[in-house]
């Protein structure tokens, strides 16, 4: 890549499918919803081309299975069909009286076999290739995540040693939160050939996969191959992952945080989202402002109260609608339009056609505005990226060499950012190589900053890992209050995008067989068993579970989630060395 | 607190002894100590198969009622656990092999109705085309076998359980057994004495610890196994199978009823450890045996990983009841092997029998812990995985 420009990336399936009105087909029946939409988008667009436009995985091929499914969304019939088994696999399911009955059972389970547009595995491989070899990284730091945070600490940790290697998720260059709000802003392109000249490696498109037992690994999801990794210190600098707010109607996506809005137009291409309503609040909403004025897109953006200043001239600058003092916020769907219904305290009322409607984050001073848009339950990140920090819990937390870095740059000022993550660089540098005697800034006075000045938002990324361990790094968490959310009806909304667990399976589990553990509500509803195995899910169902049952999080738990973060090919495990 | 009886381990082979005790006595005080949550040992980390064969007359004889139970659970629990008997199909490489089939098939599963079908390579290959079976010498089918959603036994048992009153405790783990004199006196949990006059251990792999704890023996020795899914794909494996080859090591692979692919390998073997973690050991060797035996499967994508503990006894049976020389009121049922879950309901049935009414149904006779002591093992082989 070498400083020019990234490259821009193709779109992947689910986008385009979104784009063309049609449903996601990904991996049964039941996914019909862009079901982690980070996850699809993210797998990589080479691996999931348009086959007559709907297939999924390029290795997987039913020619007949999707023309008869294309035929069937052309009649119009496609929803229908596939609602009526949309909580099949979850808890609802099994319980129905119905199924009982033998005959019945075996005549649906044949009926799903038919309908399921589970494509058959492509049965032409041949036993005899070889497989992907294995890559294997020997290095002194490994720093997880390409993002400012990353990059900051590699060039700190530089100035000490050019053993250092980066890995980025992503397929084409760095910049993480930075890159996606600004393009590819100067700081990061000074930051990344600066690095680059240092003789320090960033691997691209390489996701690291989690803690197995006897190895560190990571997976080079374009060339299919496993990494080894063999490193004295591991830096963790992911970022947030965002987790799907709980919005009635939300099965397709309407409603999602800037960070996705963003995601979805800058960085996947995403051409369908024309207009919208983004909740203001904080942060850097020019920025992003910029980038979809950029781009196009017609924006209105509310605000509970008065704009700040700040948004105000930016606003009026570019001629951007903007309502203040908004009061009540109403919506409804038909098929395709959804309509916004907005009034202010000063009588005005707006009546919108959307594509969208963003919100800053949740702790943003506009929350009351997201509550009127009848969220049920609505969390944006944790900590930690998409890397199951449990299992940094125990042993392996302390004593090997693993730290956590960055917090979530959609939130923070690039500045505050590249400040902590220069501490915290320096902490890193005097623990990992054991300088006594090192310079080091008061980390815990860093760390106490950042908590005392976004309590709530630190709250919200930490909760869930709490639930993990009783690490001392999470004892400031206040059980008792935990951060504040939005109450609202039980309704069908969906929990896991990937099980199709709805929020009353959740409290159907608990009312009807007392079940408020995450373990049981696992195994029952199956819960977090697909692709984000709980990363996605777990949060929001821990809140309605602490919510119906009142018991406190650390006893509902959360389940494990483990190898791997992104699915990795069988062949790329069998290229692994004995 | 006094219990009638009080069940050390909320696995399925726990719950299934407390669902029998109290659907036979309703009104006996039982509780169940869990020391996580019920199902947090290897009865909802397995990988839910049912078969009736076996190598040994008694396991054969048990598997086969246990079955029977197992198929009826959903119209008496009204939980369905989704019950597909697609069967096992075994995949046999060297001679030696082949002919103990043979006689087995002779002298022991035809005797009970469940004789299997012999395939020869060319059949095997026509009938599974998907199939890379390299220098196979036979293929064996079993009609009986198949699974059973495993998450939906256990709690079938404890929901059925807890209906009547049954009491269950989780994150309380029995920390001693109590003996008083030759009698059993209840257990210890949280440091309080819990009084019960009979107190029966199935604790899974944990049973050995427990009953060294009071000088009891049991030649139980755990091993953690791995398994993994792979991403959905419509459903072309229909029965579980079993590839014989020397450097396969014990692989198993099948398809659940979500198009999941799963399976694992025999290798490497961990033992004695409870932490549930994985390896890229077994990722690996898994990812290379299965590809060659199903190559279609080389582009498809690992979902999820995990592990649990086989708990397998010298003669890989389990073990249920009391020995004689123990304090009265004690019993077990553990020890089983990597099959105990399609074990689970014969085993609460008799158990229960046992229990209350001191009855020793001939089934159960064989897989007395006396058996140790007089020398009289099972001559059990077939453990898959
Ligand atoms: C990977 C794998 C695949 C398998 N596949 C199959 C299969 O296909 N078919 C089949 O039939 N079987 C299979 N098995 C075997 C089967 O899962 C077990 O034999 C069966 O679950 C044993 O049940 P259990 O109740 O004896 O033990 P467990 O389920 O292990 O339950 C024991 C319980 O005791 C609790 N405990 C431990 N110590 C204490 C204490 N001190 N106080 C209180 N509680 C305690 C534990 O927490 C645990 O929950 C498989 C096993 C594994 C690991």
């Amino acid at each position: 890549m070498d400083g020019d420009e990234p490259e821009p990336q193709s779109r992947p399936l689910s986008v385009k499918l979104l784009e063309d009105g049609i449903y996601i087909l990904s991996k049964s029946f039941k996914f019909k919803r862009p079901r982690g939409v980070r996850n699809l988008a993210w797998w990589g667009s080479e691996r999931i081309e348009l086959k007559n436009g709907y297939n999924i995985n390029p290795n997987i091929v039913d020619e007949k299975l999707i023309n008869e499914i294309v035929k069937i969304k052309k009649l119009g019939l496609s929803s229908k069909l596939i609602w009526s088994f949309r909580d099949s696999l979850g808890a609802g399911f099994y319980h129905k009286k119905i199924f009982r009955n033998k005959l019945v059972w075996s005549l649906f389970t044949k009926m799903i076999n038919k309908f399921l547009p589970y494509p058959y595995p492509d049965m032409s491989q041949s036993p005899n290739t070889t497989y992907p070899l294995q890559i294997n990284i020997d290095s002194k730091f490994l720093i997880i995540g390409g993002g400012i945070s990353g990059l900051k600490i590699a060039d700190e940790l530089s100035k000490e040693t050019r053993s250092i290697v980066i890995l980025e998720g992503e397929k084409y260059g760095v910049g993480g939160y930075a890159s996606l709000l600004n393009g590819w802003p100067k700081k990061i392109q000074t930051l990344y050939n600066k690095l680059r000249r240092k003789g320090i490696k960033v691997i691209n498109a390489a996701v690291f996969q989690g803690f197995l037992e006897d190895a560190y690994i990571a997976y080079k999801y374009d060339t299919e191959q496993t990494i080894k990794i063999d490193a004295d210190a591991i830096i963790i600098a992911t970022g947030g992952y965002e987790i799907p707010p709980l919005f009635e109607n939300n099965d397709l996506p309407f409603i999602f945080s800037l960070t996705t809005l963003l995601k979805l137009i800058n960085k996947y291409g995403y051409t369908r989202l024309r207009k919208g309503v983004i909740i203001g609040g904080m942060g850097d909403l020019d920025k992003a402002l910029d980038t979809l004025i950029e781009k196009g897109v017609n924006i209105t953006v509310i605000y509970r109260n008065q704009a700040p200043q700040k948004d105000r001239e930016y606003l009026d600058k570019h001629g951007i609608n903007y309502v203040e003092e908004v009061e009540k916020i109403r919506t409804s769907d038909t098929l395709r339009v959804k309509k916004l219904l907005i009034h202010s305290s000063r009588g005005e009322k707006l009546n919108l056609d959307v594509d969208f409607v963003a919100y800053t984050p949740i702790v943003s001073p506009d929350k009351e505005v997201v509550a009127q848009l009848n969220p049920k339950y609505v969390f944006d990140t944790r900590l930690g990226g998409y890397i199951p920090l449990h299992n940094l819990s125990g042993e392996i937390f302390r004593d090997k060499n693993i730290y956590l870095s960055g917090i979530s740059g959609g939130y923070f000022p690039i500045d505050t950012i590249e400040k902590y993550a220069a501490i915290q660089a320096r902490y890193i540098i005097s623990k990992a190589l054991n300088y006594e005697n090192y310079d080091i800034y008061d980390f815990a006075d860093a760390f106490n900053e950042i908590k005392s000045r976004y309590k709530e938002l630190y709250q919200a990324y930490v909760m869930m890992d709490a639930a993990y361990q009783d690490s001392k790094v999470y004892e400031y968490i206040d059980w008792e209050n935990p951060p504040t959310l939005f109450e609202g009806d039980a309704s069908s909304i969906f929990v896991c995008h990937d099980m199709d667990v709805l929020y009353k399976d959740i409290v159907r589990s608990y009312k009807e067989l007392g079940m408020w553990r995450m373990e049981h509500i696992k195994r029952y509803t199956g819960l977090g068993t697909g692709v984000c195995q709980g990363r996605d899910c777990q949060l929001n169902a821990a809140i309605i579970l602490n919510r119906i049952s009142g018991k406190k999080f650390l006893e509902i738990g959360i389940f494990r989630s483990r190898y791997p973060v992104m699915p990795q090919t069988l062949e790329s495990l069998a290229g692994v060395e004995e | 607190m006094k219990y009638d009886i009080i069940i050390v381990g909320g696995g399925v082979i726990g719950l299934s002894i407390a669902y029998y005790l109290k659907k036979e006595s309703p009104s006996m005080k039982i509780a169940v100590y869990e020391a996580k949550y019920i199902g947090y040992g290897a009865s909802t980390r397995n990988g839910s198969h049912i078969r009736v064969h076996f190598w040994s007359e008694p396991n054969v004889v048990f598997a086969i009622k246990s079955r029977k139970l197992m198929l009826s659970l959903g119209s008496e629990t009204g939980w369905n656990p989704i019950p597909y008997i697609g069967g096992y199909l075994w995949l046999i490489y060297d001679e030696e092999t082949y002919q103990t089939y043979r006689s087995t098939d002779k002298d022991i599963w035809k005797k009970y109705g469940v004789g299997v079908e012999f395939m020869d390579p060319s059949e095997v290959v026509e009938k599974y085309p998907y199939l890379n079976v390299g220098r196979l010498i036979a293929g064996v089918f079993g009609r009986e076998d198949g699974k059973i959603h495993h998450d939906f036994v256990t709690y079938a048992y404890a929901h059925k359980f807890m209906e009547k009153k049954g009491i269950i405790n989780e994150y309380t783990p029995v920390q001693k057994i109590l003996i008083d004199g030759n009698r059993v006196k209840g257990v210890i949990v949280s440091g309080k004495t819990i009084e019960a006059r009979k107190v029966v251990i199935a604790a899974g792999a944990w049973s050995k610890r427990i009953m060294k704890d009071i000088g009891i023996d049991l030649p139980l020795t755990p091993a953690r196994k791995e398994l993994s899914v792979l991403e959905p794909v419509k459903f072309f494996i229909k029965p579980l199978i079993i590839d014989m080859r020397e450097d396969s090591r014990g692989l198993y692979v099948c398809q659940t009823p979500r198009g999941e692919v799963m399976g694992s390998v025999d290798y490497p073997e961990i033992r004695g450890t409870y932490e549930f973690n994985n390896t890229l050991k077994y990722l690996s060797t898994y990812a290379k045996a299965v590809t060659r035996l199903i190559p279609s499967l080389r582009k498809l994508r690992v979902l999820r990983v995990w592990s649990g503990d086989y708990n397998i006894s010298i003669d890989h049976s389990h073990i249920m009841g009391r020995d004689e020389e123990w304090p009265e009121g004690l019993y077990v049922a553990t020890g089983y092997s990597g099959h105990g879950f399609m074990m689970a309901p014969y085993t609460g049935y008799l158990m229960s029998k046992y229990i209350l009414n001191d009855y020793i149904h001939r089934d159960m006779e064989p897989f007395l812990p006396n058996r140790f002591r007089e020398g009289k093992l099972i001559k059990e082989v077939m453990v898959i995985g």
